[in-house]
């Protein structure tokens, strides 16, 4: 395939006028010359000088990551653990924690309850459930005497005479049954 | 002898091109297959792998159309020094761009387009340009009568000619050059320009008859 417009033939280069020929000279000559061959290697290297950030940019990223990291680490070891002077003396060791239980909770129980419990233990497991079931716990004065609500007081509604309404006049109406006479094929 | 570059692929004289054969970025085995030949590399692979950030591949691409989009930067803005530099934007821009490249035109036209763009720009933001660009009427002395065509090898006609091309009008006188370049066909030229082959035609036509009647006024040619 030919990429260029000169004309196929010498013959018809030949035949051509002269100052058509010394105008396409002309124009050659300021569109003549080929690229340096530095061009090429200036290209590849604006290539390479452009992705070569992006290339490293998941080591860098890795590189501040674990820098990060040491600089905490640094941080903690130097400072020791957070809290009052007291609170950083009785951190203890993660193994020693770790063997002896949590401490839980104190659970405030009700006197009653707790005594329920303690004659409940006394007498053995085999009649706990029923002990529990049947004893009641007795009941102390309360330290604040308790409410007293009086009763409120309504009228009885009177029931018995029933509602007597008039009739409107208008005359009930009376509706044929709708007769309905079985489909006929259509032969 | 083969010789191994940096990159891990080997360099067998082809310059930057290289095999591949065991380069993991090649992992399509049929263009793996292509690339062992670089003359039926097609310009498509060549952008699909560049695409899959394979520079060689790119590199090639450089190779084998760096002259045309050199002499379309050229055509524009006459000074070697401003072509070579939008060359390289040229290249550049379509290295960053070639995911957007949809494969509507050639490979080769799509970059035709941008190197044009891109040479025209720096042309509207050449002020130096336009006191390269010489008016004939400045420099021109009317020649001897009667030497007209005895004289059309002449070296002082050239230099006329050269002086009538560069004072045309930006259009005529781009048509005329890309033409003149030796590069591209007309239709290449059409979508370079946007404008359709016929109108190229007719604008190359034009721009050598107004050199034409230039030479004439100054006494080296009749006028058609």
């Amino acid at each position: 395939m030919s990429m260029r417009n000169e004309p196929p033939l010498d013959f018809a280069r030949e035949n051509r006028d002269p100052i058509d020929a010394l105008i396409d000279s002309a124009a050659r000559q300021l569109v003549a010359g080929e690229p340096s061959l530095s061009m090429r290697r200036a290209v590849r290297e604006r290539i390479e000088h452009r992705r070569s950030p992006w290339f490293l940019a998941p080591a860098i990223a890795g590189a501040a990551a674990v820098i990060a990291i040491a600089i905490v680490l640094v941080g903690r070891t130097v400072s020791g653990p957070a809290g009052t002077p007291d609170e950083r003396a009785n951190v203890r060791p993660t193994s020693e924690r770790a063997a002896t239980p949590a401490p839980q909770p104190q659970v405030v129980e009700p006197e009653g309850i707790r005594r329920v419990r303690l004659q409940a233990d006394q007498r053995g497991p085999t009649r706990r459930l029923a002990d529990d079931v049947a004893a009641v716990p007795q009941e102390e004065e309360p330290l604040i005497p308790p409410l007293a609500i009086e009763p409120l007081e309504t009228d009885q509604i009177a029931v018995g005479n029933p509602i007597t309404v008039e009739s409107s006049g208008v005359m009930p109406i009376e509706i044929d049954p709708l007769q309905i006479e079985p489909l006929r094929s259509i032969e | 002898m083969a010789a191994k570059t940096p990159g891990g692929s080997w360099d067998l004289g082809f310059g930057f091109w290289d095999v591949g054969f065991d380069s993991p970025r090649t992992a399509n085995p049929t263009i793996r297959r292509a690339r062992g030949s670089i003359e039926r590399v097609t310009d498509e692979e060549l952008v699909l792998l560049a695409r899959q950030g394979d520079p060689d591949a790119f590199d090639q691409l450089v190779v084998r159309h760096q002259s045309a989009v050199f002499r379309a930067a050229l055509a524009a803005l006459h000074v070697r020094e401003d072509a070579e530099e939008v060359a390289q934007d040229t290249f550049i821009r379509a290295w960053h761009a070639l995911g957007r490249f949809r494969g509507d035109s050639s490979f080769r036209t799509w970059l035709l387009r941008i190197a044009w763009n891109r040479a025209i720009s720096k042309r509207r933001g050449m002020s130096s340009w336009l006191r390269r660009a010489t008016p004939i009427a400045d420099v021109a002395e009317p020649a001897a009568p009667g030497s007209q065509h005895a004289s059309v090898n002449n070296a002082e006609l050239q230099a006329h000619a050269v002086r009538a091309i560069q004072a045309l009008s930006p259009k005529l006188r781009d048509a005329l050059l890309l033409v003149q370049s030796g590069e591209y066909q007309y239709d290449e030229i059409a979508r370079m320009l946007g404008i359709p082959a016929g109108t190229v035609k007719w604008r190359v036509s034009e721009a050598r008859r107004k050199v034409r009647g230039k030479l004439a006024a100054l006494g080296y040619v009749d006028a058609k």
